[in-house]
């Protein structure tokens, strides 16, 4: 049996600990915020991109460009969007997990893994001496200059042809409660075409579709990275609230329990204490 | 006199610059300035750095430097795609001359680490600005 002052020292303790938690937790409310309403600014932007792109791919024969061009698949590199620190449940484990499942089921082509973010890069690290490329540090909102930096290696390993594709898996938010893992292609673009073509004939490009489709698709690429860097930054600060708060319950739970067994303890030791001063004077008649 | 209006509305990755209805506008193309009235057919166009202007209801005129992006006129509605937009009054002339000054040193420099790319497109920036600045104070 723990003594009292075993006891004493414990919930302190816990209670310190409550309190980091509860702290956290007010941080990762006061990101999240920010991160979402980056996130959500983007969005109409986003939307309206994807609309043009889509638009300017069927416009016709004419159009070619490497991004959207499909080569026979030899190696492919997926990037991993993790967070810097922990403490946020499941968040780096499940993109971990999911990356690493898809790998194992590429067979023979090989696999590159271009981690973001510290946790990413650790795991990553660890098996691969030396990776690269690798993005250790992702601070904590999507910063246009690492977006800029991870598009550029993105996009010079598939240029280079190191890589015949690029496949992104973050953490798709969805809301403060909720978020999921998403793997998706980043290059060669997807093309929804086919549907909605008949309806948006005639439209004038200037210049051509394809001089109109060698800009757009860099800054289109450019922005879905950052867009996928946004998602996981909300996700983040959101998965780190919700494990911050589970703490901060789990640690007044403790601390209830903890009080419970010190009382008892302090009133056994009363008890003790009667008990051998009756018997004393018992004693001492 | 009276126009037909059409609806503008102007996005950056940041934020929804400019939403409303305005009876003209004037783009910096990246083959040279077009004007879109109501009723413009479909179109879509890269757009380069330059000035935009567009005309509002009751001929308000508003003055913006664009640097660069898109615009797409489809449904009487015209959305732009800017990589990064600001009204001319809120250009701040120093900061512009002193990106001018930067990035002009930089391309003279001809040192190995200078990216010559992005420091043009800086500098095509910067004398953008001040360009915009310019014809709206003289304007």
């Amino acid at each position: 049996m723990q003594t009292l002052r075993d006891i004493r020292r414990r919930i302190r303790s816990v209670e310190s600990t409550r309190q980091i938690a509860r702290a956290m937790e007010m941080v990762s409310a006061a990101r999240l915020k920010r991160a979402q309403a980056r996130l959500l600014s983007a969005r109409p932007y986003a939307e309206s991109m994807e609309g043009v792109v889509r638009k300017v791919c069927s416009a016709g024969e004419g159009v070619s460009h490497p991004f959207v061009s499909k080569r026979d698949v030899e190696a492919v590199a997926v990037c991993v969007i993790a967070s810097d620190r922990g403490l946020c449940g499941a968040f780096n484990a499940n993109v971990i997990r999911q990356a690493e499942e898809f790998a194992a089921q590429q067979g023979d082509v090989h696999v590159r893994f271009v981690p973001v973010g510290k946790k990413a890069a650790q795991h990553f690290g660890r098996r691969e001496k030396g990776l690269k490329p690798c993005f250790p540090e992702l601070g904590p909102f999507a910063e246009p200059a690492i977006t800029k930096a991870l598009t550029a290696e993105l996009t010079r390993l598939y240029l280079e042809g190191e890589v015949q594709e690029v496949w992104m898996d973050f953490t798709h938010f969805i809301s403060s409660g909720s978020r999921r893992v998403v793997l998706e292609r980043l290059l060669p673009v997807e093309l929804e075409g086919g549907e909605g073509t008949s309806e948006d004939y005639g439209y004038i490009y200037e210049p051509s579709a394809d001089m109109l489709l060698g800009t757009l698709l860099p800054r289109y690429v450019e922005m879905k990275v950052f867009v996928r860097i946004a998602e996981s930054c909300a996700s983040e600060h959101s998965a780190r609230m919700v494990a911050m708060s589970f703490a901060t319950k789990n640690a007044d739970d403790m601390i209830f329990d903890l009080t419970l067994l010190r009382n008892r303890a302090r009133q056994s030791a009363i008890t003790k204490e009667i008990a051998d001063i009756v018997g004393t004077a018992e004693v001492l008649r | 006199m009276a126009m037909n209006p059409f609806r503008l509305r102007i996005l950056t990755l940041e934020e929804s610059f400019y939403e409303g209805d305005v009876d003209s506008l004037i783009a910096p193309g990246a083959d040279g300035y077009f004007g879109v009235l109501a009723h413009h057919a479909p179109m879509l166009a890269a757009l380069r750095p330059g000035k935009l202007l567009v005309r509002e209801r009751d001929s308000i005129e508003n003055v913006y430097a664009v640097s660069g992006g898109f615009l797409e006129v489809s449904d009487n509605s015209v959305t732009l795609l800017a990589d990064a937009i600001e009204s001319a009054a809120d250009i701040d002339l120093t900061r512009a001359e002193q990106a001018k000054q930067r990035a002009l040193e930089r391309i003279s420099s001809r040192r190995g680490d200078v990216d010559i790319a992005r420091a043009e497109a800086a500098l095509t920036r910067a004398l953008n600005r001040v360009a915009v600045y310019h014809s709206w104070t003289s304007g």
